[in-house]
């Protein structure tokens, strides 16, 4: 014990310590660089992590932005490989999987008939509806946080809108948020921004689409030759659909459907 | 201490520093870097290629024949169902899952549904859609014939930006649209662009209109911003990026460079030429390559800018061809395609399970692709180029094999009845229709070769008569066929040649004697009848993939005959059947007939992709994409009623010819008796003659009889069992199908868990089954009959419902049903009326020897047997007195199941038949052509075939009862022979009024009324309908005609030819007041008939995209009766492409006046040639005109400009005309 003590006050001895005074610095600095480099790689791994340090609270855009990115994220994903919906009313099971008929005809030897025209437009406007209720979630929840730190919270609420963007999907919301604590902010135009291919592929998928309407089948292989990071792929069943399945080589994004355009029945007979 | 302490202190502050600085900072940054928040869309080039509705197409050509079909079955048109399913056709009346409304006419001829373009000009997108299901604007056109919705260029931002989208979206962005650049040209490329220098030093590599419009810079074009001259703070580097699909330098400030070279980095060092390089825009300086680490400049198509070690930068060339590991490892290029075949291809030989796949290089993956199922696309490939530049293209193309029978259908035309009615249609030039049709061949039966087997009779022209033959066109790639479903249109398919058949004939002397057609007993008949029959699609004795065959068709069997003795030398074919009688045999169920030689069929299944592999056809050609059939394609054997009657058959008059023997010896006699000697002797051998004839005769001796040789050609059935099912799951790039595993055995199944996936497996699932399928009694009608069923398995007793003997000759209809203890069973099941035939099993491959229930060689649950009762004469025992005599038939059944289980003790149906009048008259259970149909215009007779459902003999009339007309030719009763119907057949004549009502009458029995009739029954026991048969047929009142037909004469058309020509035609009169099927064929070059894309009404159109020349096109239009309407369209296709000419210029008066040589809209402008027309001053009075007036003012330089109807204008001015002071 005593000998620890001793040690102890050896260690603390200023003589101690002004002998060894290169190898304080060189343990500052190992420190130093062991937390710079962790703090880098948590900033890089997990930039959902917010700091709460400090005594502002988080941005308003990076609040709604983290609270609602990963719902419209789920939204994409499912109807990804629904083809376009939500909830797949008119579909054919494929692997498990409901996949929307985006052209359909029940006779055989007929072209389809396109049944959602506009894809693009009304892949918006499933995920608009899909998220609908977390962005008032969100809203609110932006609202009680800045009320339980103090500000004066005036929310007005707006609509919004989803696009689907070149490599991206876009979402404003046109809600106007003032906080006011000594001083008064303004924030509108909350935008979430994601990455996401969306918009090439649900192109392709309506190019696709437009062929099977027309001539009742379509030629995949000019598609990759445009498209050098896409693989278009098209599979035949047995009742005459044809499932389509458009990925993004480079981001594995996919988005597949179905089709029934001039299906013929075995030996050419009405069946 | 207190300096420790402090020391202390400051240590742990500064420690704690340190820990909070770097989060506390990085907090900081986090609040004042805010994120992009912005919406505006950052559109770089390469994303730009990503944009919309895909490709420029391949051809701005293409002719799909989807016709609307004329469809038997009639149809409701729902707007929307509950699953949200738009336009959908229902069947009439059937309205339950209809949300929408609902419209008594099928969704194709509703306005709502037809297809069109949909267009959201705020979005400016366009959309194929129905009316119905669009909710912006509608435009009726096609998406490809509106304006705004075609695709081209569009140039943004002053040529900074360029997207590939729709006009009416480049309208929106205000950019400038080209349709004529392709979406390959549609780039910027670094040619056009070059140094924009800014302040600072700064620079930016851009366009020239960018530098200066929107960054205020002053450009250098072709210069890089590395050139030391410009003097910029951006230098040369090491990095570089793709960009093109091409690998780029950069430079220290990110703009692009030249493509990358690794032989071309910079250094202080380095040569003139490397310095070069970094200062102006140039060629790439290493040849295109295919993947590379040194040099950037990747070969279209086969390489691709992609991350990777770079012998400098971060990205190379990425080969993108690819390998075939299952082809030697074949490289195959990118994009390159190829067919893959299972077996040999063409000549109508495709085994049975066989599909076509294409096969392709997708960046560096080998991808496979089935075409339609069943065979209902095929794949044609080519090989474009040589050696190493050698690229092979190939693609699915719809199967046109229906146009085959449909050429046959049409063939009968001309043959009927053993009367030419159309001359035009003669046997060469129907093999010449079907051969002119590229997916089909003509399959022949000719037994010529075996003429060694029986004494051939010849014509005047030496030809050999009374030869079997006959021809059918058919498909070159026969389709697949649902071989295992009864409900399928299997049947149908293969009987259309059922109706084919041989008459023999035979003569008795001692015994039967085939006399003629003998050849229709050979095997070698069945052989070559065989051929035809698996040419219709998976039918008759064939093999699978696996080169399993099994038999699948009933024909005589030269074993059944008594004897087959020498006579004279030759082999004659005898039969011991009764002598005399009426009327002939049919010899079909009686036994089973079969082929030579199963094996050679086998080869078919080796030899793979072998044969004749279909042609690869461009999109611009006829057959691309293919068409859907034009007539309603419900074959049945009904619609091929004139095939019987194209076999000739001789009536052997032996008898007559000895009749006439006698006669002529009676003739010498006569004369002889002048000469008294030789009178003696003659008239002694004429006596003695006569009275050896005599005794033949009544011995029966010259007597003849015809019995019929039938070919049934039935669906393919897989072999028993399921050895092979594993087999269809081997090969990954060759998925498994449920076709193709069905083929295998008859217990292959697709795994229900994996049925529609990507990757199905075929599994045996009956792998243990042994227990045979027990038979049962299904159902009967009870008002009438009553079934007594023996213990389990054993037999059922059938009687009348009051437990006595059935009339005999009475219809009956029961049913059997197989079953596996409680669950049902499926089984082949046939019957025999006498005991005691050889079982299926593996010896005999399973051959089920008997006659087959109504569900021919499918499996089933349910057995239906239908026939009449025989006569009680033809019974082995009989008893009581003539008119009341009774006595027992049994028939014996025996059924097997899919894994080869048979019954061993066969089932018995007894029945008690009694002797009885027949109390019902004959009833028509069908007619051809069916009632209420339309003649053919002008046409005032007409063959007609009925169906009775007992032999009848019938009469028609179209007025009174008292003048009725016998058919020419009805069905006898053959002794033992039971049929569902019989055909009774005559010409109609005089149908002169536009509703020609023809009432049929028949009288059955009509072998009472024959001389040798021995029953208790006379003429008045024969039943005759009291009222007659209405049959109605109509007549076309009016011709069909094309009332009008266009483009005609000269077109003129400006620029180059990107909008279509149509070809229109409108038709009136014929059977539906214009309403007809129409075809198309180019004379020069001769392409073959095609069906206009817009047809089946009154209003036909046809789009095509013509260059310039001269055109002379065919149409035809038919409709449902074969009226006719013919047209040609001659035209010539002008471009004017070339902007009006001032061919005269002169002072009229006090104006000037020009002449142009072309009707065009002049101005003048008077500071320069380059002036937008709409600033200048108008000279032109009407819109466009050949005259042009300005006022005259002296002096001054007219700059003109004149723009013709096409838009065509000089570049700069059409003239430039100074008027003098």
């Amino acid at each position: 014990m005593k000998k620890r003590g001793k040690n102890l006050e050896r260690f603390f001895n200023y003589n101690f310590l002004k002998k060894n005074r290169k190898g304080q610095v060189t343990i500052f600095i190992i420190i130093a660089v062991i937390v710079v480099v962790l703090g880098v790689l948590i900033f890089m791994f997990y930039p959902q992590i917010k700091t709460t340090l400090g005594f502002e609270p988080q941005n308003p855009y990076a609040f709604i932005q983290s609270c609602i990115e990963g719902d419209i994220e789920n939204a994409v994903g499912v109807l990804s490989v629904q083809g376009g919906r939500i909830n797949p009313q008119h579909y054919f099971l494929y692997d498990n999987q409901k996949l929307e008929y985006l052209c359909y005809t029940n006779t055989y030897y007929q072209t389809c008939v396109v049944q959602i025209p506009f894809l693009k437009q009304h892949i918006e406007f499933e995920i608009k509806n899909e998220i609908e209720d977390k962005v008032k979630e969100c809203f609110s929840s932006l609202k009680e946080n800045y009320e339980k730190r103090g500000y004066e919270v005036n929310l007005k609420k707006g609509d919004f809108g989803i696009e689907l963007a070149p490599e991206k999907i876009v979402s404003e919301f046109n809600y106007k948020l003032t906080l006011t604590k000594e001083d008064s902010q303004t924030y509108d135009e909350f935008v979430v921004v994601l990455d996401n291919n969306l918009y090439e592929l649900a192109s392709i998928a309506e190019s696709i689409v437009e062929w099977e309407a027309t001539y009742g089948d379509s030629e995949t292989t000019t598609y990759m030759n445009y498209y050098h990071d896409l693989k278009v792929e098209k599979k035949k069943q047995t009742d005459g659909t044809t499932i389509y399945i458009v990925t993004n080589r480079d981001t594995r994004n996919k988005f597949q459907f179905a089709s029934r355009s001039v299906a013929w029945p075995p030996g050419y007979g009405n069946a | 201490m207190k300096s420790k302490n402090l020391i202390l202190f400051i240590a742990m502050f500064q420690i704690f520093l340190l820990i909070n600085l770097a989060t506390s900072h990085s907090y900081f940054i986090s609040q004042t870097n805010s994120l992009d928040t912005s919406s505006k869309i950052e559109e770089k080039s390469m994303v730009e290629k990503l944009m919309n509705s895909g490709i420029n197409l391949l051809v701005g050509f293409l002719s799909i024949k989807q016709i609307g079909i004329v469809s038997a079955e009639e149809f409701w048109c729902c707007e929307e169902t509950t699953e949200g399913e738009i336009c959908r056709d229902i069947p009439v009346g059937d309205d339950s899952f209809c949300k929408g409304q609902v419209w008594p006419t099928d969704c194709k001829s509703t306005e709502f549904c037809k297809i069109g373009t949909c267009i959201d000009k705020k979005e400016g997108v366009c959309s194929v859609g129905t009316l119905q299901g669009c909710i912006n604007d509608w435009d009726s056109r096609s998406i490809g014939e509106v304006d705004e919705c075609k695709l081209g260029c569009c140039t943004l931002r002053e040529g900074t930006n360029k997207q590939f989208i729709e006009k009416i979206k480049c309208d929106n962005k205000e950019g400038s649209f080209d349709s004529g650049i392709s979406q390959r040209d549609c780039v910027v490329y670094t040619e056009e662009m070059g140094a924009c220098v800014l302040e600072n030093g700064d620079c930016k590599f851009t366009t020239e209109q960018d530098c200066e419009i929107n960054l205020n810079g002053d450009s250098y074009p072709r210069f890089l911003c590395s050139n030391p001259v410009l003097e910029t703070n951006c230098e040369a580097s090491k990095e570089t990026t793709c960009y093109n699909n091409k690998v780029y330098f950069l430079d220290t400030c990110g703009n692009l460079a030249n493509v990358y070279d690794s032989e071309k980095v910079y250094s202080d060092s380095a040569n003139e030429d490397i310095k070069n390089y970094w200062d102006i825009v140039q060629e790439p300086g290493c040849s295109s390559v295919v993947s590379s680490e040194t040099c950037g400049n990747c070969k279209d198509m086969e390489s691709i800018c992609s991350e990777g070690n770079a012998e400098e930068g971060s990205y190379i060339c990425k080969n993108l061809n690819c390998i075939d590991k299952h082809d030697d490892n074949k490289e195959r290029k990118n994009t390159e395609a190829w067919c893959v075949y299972e077996s040999y291809v063409g000549d109508s030989r495709d085994v049975v399970g066989s599909e076509y796949r294409v096969r392709y290089c997708d960046k560096g993956e080998i991808k496979t692709e089935l075409c339609e199922n069943y065979r209902g696309q095929i794949c044609g490939g080519k090989i474009n180029g040589k050696g190493e530049d050698s690229f092979s293209v190939a693609r699915c193309m719809f199967n046109e094999g229906w146009k085959c029978y449909q050429a046959e259908m049409e063939s009968y035309e001309y043959y009927e009845d053993g009367k030419i009615i159309n001359e035009d249609k003669t046997e060469e030039k129907n093999n010449e229709t079907c051969e002119s049709i590229s997916s089909c061949r003509l399959e022949q039966v000719d037994l010529y070769n075996y003429y060694d087997f029986y004494d051939l009779q010849w014509d005047g022209d030496n030809k050999p008569i009374d030869l079997f033959k006959f021809d059918m066109c058919v498909p070159k790639y026969p389709p697949g066929l649902e071989f295992w479903d009864s409900s399928s249109n299997a049947k149908d398919m293969c009987g259309i040649m059922n109706s084919v058949t041989c008459t023999t004939q035979w003569v008795y002397w001692g015994a039967w004697y085939c006399k003629s057609n003998c050849e229709c007993l050979t095997q070698e008949f069945a052989d070559e009848m065989n051929d035809v029959c698996i040419s219709l699609g998976d039918c008759g004795g064939y093999v699978n993939v696996e080169g399993e065959y099994t038999k699948n068709f009933k024909t005589f069997d030269i074993n059944s005959l008594e004897k087959y003795v020498k006579t004279g030398g030759k082999d004659k074919y005898v039969m011991n059947i009764e002598a005399g009688g009426a009327g002939g045999a049919t010899l079909t169920f009686d036994a089973d007939g079969d082929i030579k030689d199963e094996d050679k069929y086998k080869k078919y299944s080796e030899q793979i992709g072998q044969g004749y592999p279909p042609k690869f056809l461009s999109s611009t050609e006829q057959g691309y994409w293919g068409g859907d059939p034009l007539e309603n394609l419900e074959w049945t054997e009904e619609d091929f009623p004139n095939i019987a009657s194209t076999v000739l058959t001789i009536t052997s008059a032996v008898i007559g010819a000895v009749g006439g023997l006698l006669i002529s010896l009676g003739g010498i006699a006569s004369v002889a008796s002048a000469v008294p000697i030789v009178g003696w002797i003659v008239a002694a051998i004429a006596a003695t003659i006569t009275v050896i004839l005599a005794i033949f005769s009544a011995c029966g001796f010259g007597e003849t009889k015809e019995i019929v040789v039938e070919f049934k050609c039935q669906p393919w059935q897989p072999p028993v069992g399921g050895k092979d099912c594993e087999k269809c799951n081997e090969n990954p790039l060759r998925p498994c199908t449920e076709y193709k595993c069905r083929s295998l055995g008859s217990t292959c199944r697709i795994l229900e868990e994996v049925y529609e996936s990507e990757n199905p497996v075929c599994i045996n699932a009956h792998p243990y089954e042994s227990v045979p399928p027990e038979i049962i009694f299904g159902e009967i009608n009870k008002s009438f009959y009553s079934a007594n069923e023996k213990s389990k398995g054993n037999g059922v007793d059938i009687r009348t419902s009051k437990g006595g003997c059935i009339q005999e000759f009475t219809p009956i209809q029961f049913t059997l049903e197989t079953k596996d203890g409680d669950e049902e069973d499926y089984a082949r099941c046939v019957y025999n009326w006498e005991s005691g035939f050889e079982p299926p099993t593996i010896k005999n491959d399973y051959a089920l020897i008997g006659e087959e229930f109504n569900e021919g060689n499918f499996y089933s649950t349910t057995h239906t047997f239908e026939t009449r009762l025989p006569f009680v004469s033809s019974l082995n025992e009989i008893s009581g007195n003539l008119g009341e005599r009774q006595g027992e038939a049994n028939i014996y059944v025996r059924c097997m199941d899919y894994a080869g289980n048979f019954n061993p003790k066969e089932y018995v149906v007894n029945f008690c038949i009694r002797e009885g009048p027949d109390n019902t008259a004959a009833r028509i259970l069908g007619a051809f052509p069916m009632d209420r149909s339309f003649l053919k215009y002008g046409v005032n007779e007409t063959s007609l075939i009925i169906y009775l459902d007992e032999p009848a003999e019938c009469s028609w009339t179209t007025g009174s009862y008292d003048e009725m007309t016998n058919f020419t030719d009805c069905e006898d009763y053959v002794e033992g022979q039971i049929k569902p119907k019989w055909r009774c057949s005559t010409t109609l004549t005089d149908l002169t009024k536009l509703t020609n009502n023809i009432y049929i009458k028949c009288k059955d029995q009509p072998w009472i009324s024959e001389g040798d009739y021995k029953g208790p029954w006379d003429e008045t026991d024969r039943n005759e309908n009291a009222q007659g048969f209405l049959y109605t047929l109509y007549a076309t009142e009016n011709p069909l005609e094309i009332v009008s037909i266009s483009p005609q004469g000269e077109i003129i058309r400006g620029g180059e030819t990107s909008e279509g020509l149509d070809l229109e035609v409108k038709t009136s009169g014929g059977m539906k007041n214009g309403v007809s099927i129409c075809e198309y064929e180019f004379i020069e070059p001769k392409l073959g008939w095609d069906f206009f894309l817009e047809t089946g009404s009154k209003n036909h159109k046809q789009l095509f995209n013509p260059p310039t020349g001269n055109y002379n096109i065919s149409v035809i239009c038919k409709d449902e009766v074969g009226n006719k309407a013919t047209a040609n369209s001659v035209f010539s296709l002008i471009v004017d492409d070339s902007a009006p000419i001032i061919v005269r210029a002169y002072k009229d008066e006090r104006n000037l006046k020009l002449i142009t040589d072309e009707d065009a809209t002049c101005y003048y402008g008077l500071e320069e040639c380059n002036f937008n027309l709409e600033d200048g001053v108008l000279m032109t009075l009407n819109k466009f005109s050949t005259t042009h007036i300005a006022n005259w003012n002296p002096g001054v330089i007219y700059y003109i400009r004149c723009a013709d109807i096409f838009g065509n204008v000089n570049s700069g001015c059409t003239k430039k005309i100074i008027t003098s002071s």
